[in-house]
């Protein structure tokens, strides 16, 4: 049996986002990437297609796919459009997976069946550095929050309907969940890739987030951002493997149209070392990602497989997007090809959340457990 | 490295420039693709545009060394000011420096030396990029004129320059032995710009397409002699790789200085992130592989001051210095983590810069070959 076996309906979803990626994304991913505009026209479709609320159980209206449904359709996603594939990541492994896994049913209820119609979620990245200004003060009166402080990252942050916010005590960390009020003073920035993705920082001050409410306490929150992350590392980990084979196919495409010294530069054993070296990072990464996600759905311990899969994958996407670079020459450095954008979104992947040293950090534990 | 006092003092000087009036200027002409005239002009005043050309040509009467080191400093704080220096110095200035007549030094070497016009070379085209022989640009010679018609792509600071530096051939079928080098002034009627790019980075400087349409310019115009603008471009590029080398250094070691600043400010789950022996073991060896690339680069230089062969030397700075400058950018946006694909942090800036250094005059494959070729023989 194949390392990685695909059965009939992952296959059947593996073809047919393929397809809305070829027909739907390529055509705009490139004019999107400079536009830095959140794609909400093609959220909707892949919502109404049922791709948008991938890992939510049937009965609040989800596609109730398996983990390695959901890194096919990641990885499928982006390798035309990593912002795209980030935005559903999210989406899914930072707003709907805390959710279905710690929320009461009332509020699986309500918001699960939110994200099933296509509603956006964000998730406040919290970066740990401790820069003095990004300290973040929250006291509950009468189920609402009262928020202060600022959030240089929250993914999705853009067009989201509400958030997941964790926040940082002196004694641990807890997780909210907020609706969106007036008064948030949304900071854009011009981060290097992912530039549809939304990615925004936030700042409050004394802001009253209605409906705000604790979905974890300090006590419980800390376990839970863990698994979070664990999980959201086979996601980014399946979008770091769609970035890498898009570049290895652009790669193999322009070598073998490129001429110079009277014949095509796939001819050169230094353009081959270049295939080569990608194609070889690129299908360890594959195992790893789905071997991480098998585990996931056969209920087994995913921690130090997903951390592997991530750290490696990324590797993978970044040594991918320069290489590839490479292979186009001058024509790699320009935005008239795509190679250009694949390394900038590898490398914000590669550190959204959890830089590589943090992953090793954690493989060590694991390994040393 | 072990620097004689006059070069520590000039490194000072230049060090000085690049802080005060460079560095502030860098994110504005990355994010609004500006090109820099105003520190063009800075740099004229402070004779940095051509260090190495005697005073009497309107040089600085400086050497190599002092120009890798000028190049090294302002590459630090900004690679479109460092690209646009290296290349008006080593692709502008530097061939009719070495392969001009003497009328041509005194009609085009000093304005280009003093700064008072912009130089630049054209030698790739659409199709000649590694294979730079592959030229389609004609020069036809009719009476005392040569006929040139083709067009050149990616020429660094094409649209702006004042003076270029080409290649053409006689005939496409001759290979190196059909190409000679010309020179056209800018406004010469059937010369233009065309299409300009739009870049990963380097995004002050600017590249541009140059179209030559029977476009006529006068027989005196051939640099060197006919058929030998092979041998034209073949020096410039040798001594040009030590300026892209020691551009590639100068981005790396921003990126190391931008690391180790935001390491020195910052604490990590109340932990100072420079106590991290993660982040020391990044630090120590981004700063030994940039250590190791500046003996490289700085030792081509000094064989090239003192009339040795340099080539191998040069092709190895240029790839060694890209290749760890390309590492080492990348680990310091992964230092900064998510901050770190900000504009509020150079260091993304300086990887989108820095990926030009492995493919600009000679791609690192291309060194590659010719640090073989050096060393295994040519045949």
């Amino acid at each position: 049996m194949a390392l990685i076996d695909f059965n009939s309906e992952q296959k059947l979803i593996r073809g047919e986002v393929r397809k809305f990626s070829q027909t739907e994304l390529e055509p705009v991913a490139s004019d999107i990437d400079k536009n830095g505009v959140f794609p909400v026209k093609i959220i909707k479709k892949l919502s109404d297609l049922g791709l948008s609320s991938l890992i939510i159980p049937e009965k609040f209206n989800g596609a109730a796919l398996d983990t390695t449904s959901l890194c096919i359709v990641l990885e499928e996603l982006a390798k035309q459009c990593a912002s795209i594939s980030t935005i559903l990541a999210v989406n899914n492994c930072l707003v709907a997976f805390p959710i279905m896994n710690y929320a009461s049913e009332q509020i699986k209820e309500y918001y699960l069946k939110k994200l099933a119609q296509g509603e956006i979620g964000a998730y406040g990245v919290d970066l740990g550095i401790d820069v003095p200004d990004t300290k973040i003060s929250v006291t509950e009166t009468d189920g609402d929050c009262l928020v202060s402080g600022k959030y240089d990252f929250v993914l999705n942050g853009e067009t989201a309907h509400f958030f997941i916010l964790p926040v940082s005590f002196t004694n641990g960390k807890a997780l909210y969940l907020c609706e969106e009020t007036a008064g948030i003073q949304k900071i854009k920035h011009h981060i290097l890739g992912m530039r549809a993705a939304g990615i925004i920082g936030f700042e409050y001050k004394d802001l009253r987030l209605k409906g705000g409410k604790c979905l974890l306490s300090i006590d419980k929150a800390t376990q839970a951002l863990k698994k979070m992350q664990d999980y959201s590392n086979i996601g980014f980990s399946a979008i770091s493997l769609g970035i890498a084979e898009a570049a290895l196919d652009a790669s193999v495409k322009y070598s073998k149209e490129r001429k110079q010294f009277g014949r095509a530069i796939c001819e050169f054993p230094m353009v081959q070392e270049m295939l080569v070296d990608m194609k070889t990072r690129i299908e360890a990464a594959r195992f790893l990602v789905y071997d991480a996600a098998k585990k996931c759905d056969k209920a087994q311990d995913y921690t130090l497989s997903a951390n592997i899969a991530r750290l490696i994958s990324s590797e993978a996407a970044v040594f991918s997007g320069t290489t590839a670079i490479q292979v186009h020459g001058g024509y790699g450095y320009i935005k008239d090809y795509p190679v250009e954008r694949f390394l900038r979104d590898a490398k914000t992947i590669q550190v959204l959340q959890e830089p590589p040293y943090e992953l090793k950090s954690k493989i060590a534990k694991e390994l040393l457990s | 490295m072990i620097l004689h006092e006059k070069y520590l003092k000039f490194r000072e000087k230049v060090r000085d420039f690049a802080d005060k009036e460079v560095a502030p200027r860098a994110k504005e002409l990355d994010i609004k693709g500006e090109f820099p005239w105003d520190l063009i002009k800075r740099m004229a005043e402070l004779e940095l545009l051509a260090l190495y050309v005697p005073k009497e040509y309107g040089g600085a009467g400086l050497d190599v060394l002092s120009y890798a080191i000028a190049v090294d400093e302002i590459g630090r704080v900004c690679g479109s000011t460092g690209i646009f220096l290296a290349a008006h110095s080593s692709l502008g200035v530097y061939p009719i420096y070495v392969a001009g007549s003497e009328e041509q030094k005194q009609k085009y070497l000093i304005p280009l030396a003093r700064g008072d016009k912009i130089g630049s070379f054209g030698l790739t085209e659409s199709n000649a990029g590694s294979d730079a022989a592959g030229t389609q640009t004609i020069a036809k010679l009719v009476g005392d004129e040569y006929v040139i018609n083709g067009s050149k792509r990616f020429i660094t600071s094409g649209e702006v320059a004042d003076i270029i530096i080409f290649t053409a051939t006689k005939d496409p079928s001759m290979g190196y032995s059909g190409i000679s080098a010309f020179i056209v002034e800018k406004g010469t009627p059937g010369f233009s710009a065309g299409k300009k790019e739009d870049k990963l980075g380097l995004r002050g400087s600017i590249t541009s397409e140059l179209i030559f349409e029977d476009c006529k310019i006068p027989k005196e115009n051939l640099l060197g002699k006919e058929g030998e603008g092979f041998k034209v471009f073949m020096a410039t590029l040798d001594g040009g790789r030590i300026s892209i080398g020691a551009l590639a250094l100068g981005i790396a070691q921003g990126a190391l200085d931008a690391s180790v600043k935001f390491v020195k400010e910052n604490k990590k789950s109340g932990k100072p992130l420079k106590k991290s022996q993660s982040i020391q073991s990044m630090i120590a060896e981004m700063a030994t592989e940039i250590e190791a690339a500046r003996l490289l680069i700085y030792q081509a230089a000094m064989l090239k001051d003192n009339d040795m062969p340099y080539t191998k030397e040069a092709a190895m700075g240029k790839y060694y210095a890209s290749l760890i400058g390309m590492k080492a950018t990348d680990i310091a946006i992964t230092i900064h983590g998510m901050l770190g694909l900000t504009k509020e942090y150079p260091v993304e800036r300086f990887m989108r810069d820095e990926k030009l250094m492995e493919i600009g005059e000679g791609t690192s494959e291309i060194q590659k070959i010719v640090i073989a070729r050096e060393i295994l023989g040519k045949r």
